[in-house]
């Protein structure tokens, strides 16, 4: 295997054309994915100039929405509020089809219940529990954590030593604990309401889907609203509130005795791709210097036929699978080596682009940025042996080359820059290697936030990984079909 | 000489079922989307045409076919030996390829409009305009590198690169810019709904990219030296 490594090592290297196509994929993705985060401006005119307001980044590193309503008290140590959700009602901004009435009801994800936080900050650590408008009783905590926890409306949260311990319970008397952590310190114990806007999708005249997100609110009705171990009186605080915000927006609380009536807007959770610029928006050349990759796999095989040259290779290893499984491995690591280096300038280079155009950019983990930039690499790897293995199977470099862009190129396009709508779409990035792109996207989908989670935007239907698996399927199918011909075919 | 391009044409195994592919790829693509779009809310001539975007990958694989399949056989020494004004034989081979694109794009547009919701006359000549500038572009790129797998790389890649790019960049400012030199996005215009580019416009864009393509192939043909020697040459100059 080693010599025929070498000699295969040795072909790619002489040959100019394959070299230069390796160059110009790395040129490629760099160059035009430096030219996307250019064009990624970001303006916010305003009363006080072109000052864009900060996204606030939650305990876990995450951009957070924090925007809500909040009825509270201080809780300097141990205590524990109860209270019986009575109702919730709400409005609902020019809701569809016609989007022409403000009318009563409330939105999927409404959330009206008990959060203890640390501080009145955006991005405060907390834990709650609630009644959601569809989504039953939930505890939610630091902004990506959330748990189904039944359609109970009795809730409890309580602090002994450090631990808090939330509860539902049907009748106020037997109470299940649906979450235990320890949020030791000082905070702030009271009721919340958030309602999200209102997201609906629509085709553009264009194609494409128009999301639109009209504004919520909630009102949430409290009973038996019982706490001990606060300290100091009622507040009521608009958390992330702005000066000048529609009234509808605007929270509000009234209470008699036992009673209250919170009123709020806005939501406490992931941020999504609304929390600034994202990562991947660097990286989108590599779908043009993919094509450049697909032109050097097919080649690699194809120009052997023309030329001839096959007959000596495989005179010189008899075995034949072997040809292509090195030829594989050099095209492969080729263009792994040449991917990585790509994403490694266009990811920096590219975030400080958009960082100087005004962009926040969602912040990620240090390891989903390295799956990002390798995924990127592995990608194009990936694609380069898919078109080798199309190139041996066809024998001729063009109907290769199409196949391969049919199959990897032509899904994205249809998937994000044409009519067909977004249920389609996603199933295009399922079932075909385009899937494979999934590995780029680096802020996830959360189920527990109404959000446009659609391929036109940068979510993939697939997890990063199993897209990826997706697409190393398909050439690791399109590699044996090779082998397997190879060996039956005269040369 | 013209019959003799087609008489190629008609004998060379693959480039007629490209004819073929055209039309299944743009009606099939068309259907799809027919079946898949919700009612009324794109505009119909989008809906009915969406397969053009399927289907100008068998426009480009046909003129690439019709170009550089002569160069990686070497037959293109003998239709230069045959034709030694490169001027004319390009000509030729666009007018080869312009015309069975012309055919094709007359029954897939037509096939198109019918099944779909319907198509406004702009749409209806415009596409088949669109297809057939789209084949002489390819054309010119394929006399310029010579290469079928590179040409359909360089083709593809400006055709579809474009309309990626500009879905990745989320300034309006910048998107229309790119979409101004786009040759499938401005040139698709002609199915309506792009208010800033005009439909003539727009397929005056890909007219440019096709005119500028073809006289890049033009210039790499040469014409003073014989076809033998630019052979002999290529053989020595770059090993692929």
């Amino acid at each position: 295997m080693i010599p025929l490594l070498r000699s295969e090592w040795t072909k790619f290297r002489t040959v100019r054309g394959w070299v230069a196509g390796s160059i110009a994929a790395v040129l490629l993705t760099v160059g035009v994915g430096l030219l996307g985060a250019a064009g990624t401006v970001r303006s916010c005119d305003g009363p006080q100039g072109d000052v864009c307001p900060v996204t606030p980044i939650g305990p876990g590193g995450q951009a957070v929405n924090d925007r809500f309503s909040y009825y509270h008290q201080a809780l300097p140590g141990d205590g524990s509020i109860t209270v019986r959700v009575a109702g919730l009602s709400g409005v609902i901004t020019y809701p569809p089809p016609d989007h022409d009435e403000i009318v009563a009801g409330v939105v999927p994800w409404a959330k009206v219940g008990l959060m203890v936080k640390r501080d009145l900050r955006q991005g405060s650590a907390y834990t709650a529990v609630m009644v959601t408008g569809e989504h039953g009783t939930r505890v939610q905590d630091d902004f990506v954590g959330d748990l189904a926890a039944g359609g109970d409306r009795w809730l409890r949260l309580t602090r002994t030593g450090g631990t808090l311990k939330g509860e539902s319970s049907p009748d106020g008397r037997s109470w299940d604990v649906i979450v235990e952590k320890p949020f030791p310190g000082p905070a702030l114990i009271g009721l919340f309401a958030a309602s999200p806007c209102d997201v609906t999708l629509s085709q553009g005249t264009l194609g494409g889907t128009i999301g639109a997100c009209r504004l919520t609110n909630v009102t949430g009705k409290f009973e038996d609203v019982a706490v001990e171990g606060a300290s100091g009186t009622w507040a009521h605080d608009d958390v992330g509130g702005e000066t000048g915000a529609p009234p509808l927006s605007v929270g509000s609380a009234r209470q008699w005795g036992s009673t209250v009536q919170l009123t709020g807007s806005g939501d406490v959770g992931p941020a999504g791709m609304e929390g600034g610029a994202v990562l991947e928006r660097t990286l989108t050349g590599a779908s043009i210097g993919l094509i450049a990759v697909i032109v050097v796999g097919v080649l690699y095989v194809t120009a052997e036929y023309r030329r001839g040259l096959i007959g000596a290779t495989l005179a010189a290893s008899p075995g034949r699978s072997g040809v292509l499984l090195a030829k594989a491995a050099v095209v492969g690591t080729v263009t792994f080596a040449g991917g990585l280096v790509a994403a490694a300038v266009a990811v920096p280079v590219g975030i400080r682009l958009m960082r100087d155009r005004n962009n926040d950019i969602a912040p990620v983990t240090a390891l989903t940025e390295v799956r990002v930039i390798v995924g990127t690499a592995a990608l194009l790897a990936v694609t380069a042996v898919l078109a080798l293995a199309l190139g041996a199977i066809f024998r001729r470099s063009a109907a290769a080359v199409i196949t391969a862009i049919v199959l990897v190129l032509l899904p994205q396009i249809l998937a994000t820059a044409s009519v067909i709508p977004s249920s389609a779409a996603e199933w295009l990035l399922r079932v075909t290697p385009a899937a494979g792109f999934a590995i780029q996207q680096s802020i996830p989908a959360y189920p527990q936030v109404e959000d446009y989670y659609i391929p036109a935007l940068g979510y993939y239907p697939l997890p990063p990984l199993g897209g990826f698996a997706v697409m190393c399927a398909y050439a690791a199918v399109a590699l044996a079909a090779a082998i397997v011909l190879l060996r039956r075919r005269d040369a | 000489m013209i019959r003799a391009e087609w008489t190629k044409f008609r004998t060379l195994p693959g480039l007629p079922w490209l004819v073929l592919l055209l039309v299944a790829l743009t009606v099939g693509t068309g259907a799809a989307a027919t079946a898949l779009v919700p009612c009324c809310d794109v505009l119909p001539s989008r809906v009915s045409l969406a397969g053009v975007q399927a289907g100008q990958l068998a426009a480009v694989a046909l003129a690439v076919g019709v170009m550089a399949g002569e160069y990686a056989t070497g037959m293109i020494a003998v239709s230069f030996l045959a034709v030694p004004a490169r001027g004319r034989l390009l000509a030729a081979k666009a007018l080869l390829a312009g015309g069975v694109t012309l055919a094709g794009a007359l029954v897939a547009i037509t096939l198109s409009a019918l099944v779909g919701p319907g198509v406004t006359p702009t749409a209806f000549f415009g596409s088949i305009g669109y297809l057939v500038l789209v084949s002489l572009f390819a054309l010119g790129v394929a006399a310029a590198v010579r290469d079928p797998a590179v040409a359909m790389g360089v083709a593809l890649g400006i055709l579809y690169g474009f309309p990626l790019v500009i879905r990745m960049i989320r300034d309006p400012a910048w998107q229309e810019r790119l979409a101004w030199v786009s040759p499938m996005e401005a040139g698709l215009a002609v199915q309506g709904g792009l208010p800033p580019i005009g439909p003539w416009a727009g397929l005056g864009v890909l007219a440019l990219w096709a005119a500028g393509a073809l006289a890049v192939g033009r210039s790499r043909m040469g014409g003073g030296e014989s076809a033998i020697s630019v052979r002999v040459r290529r053989r020595r100059g770059s090993r692929r």
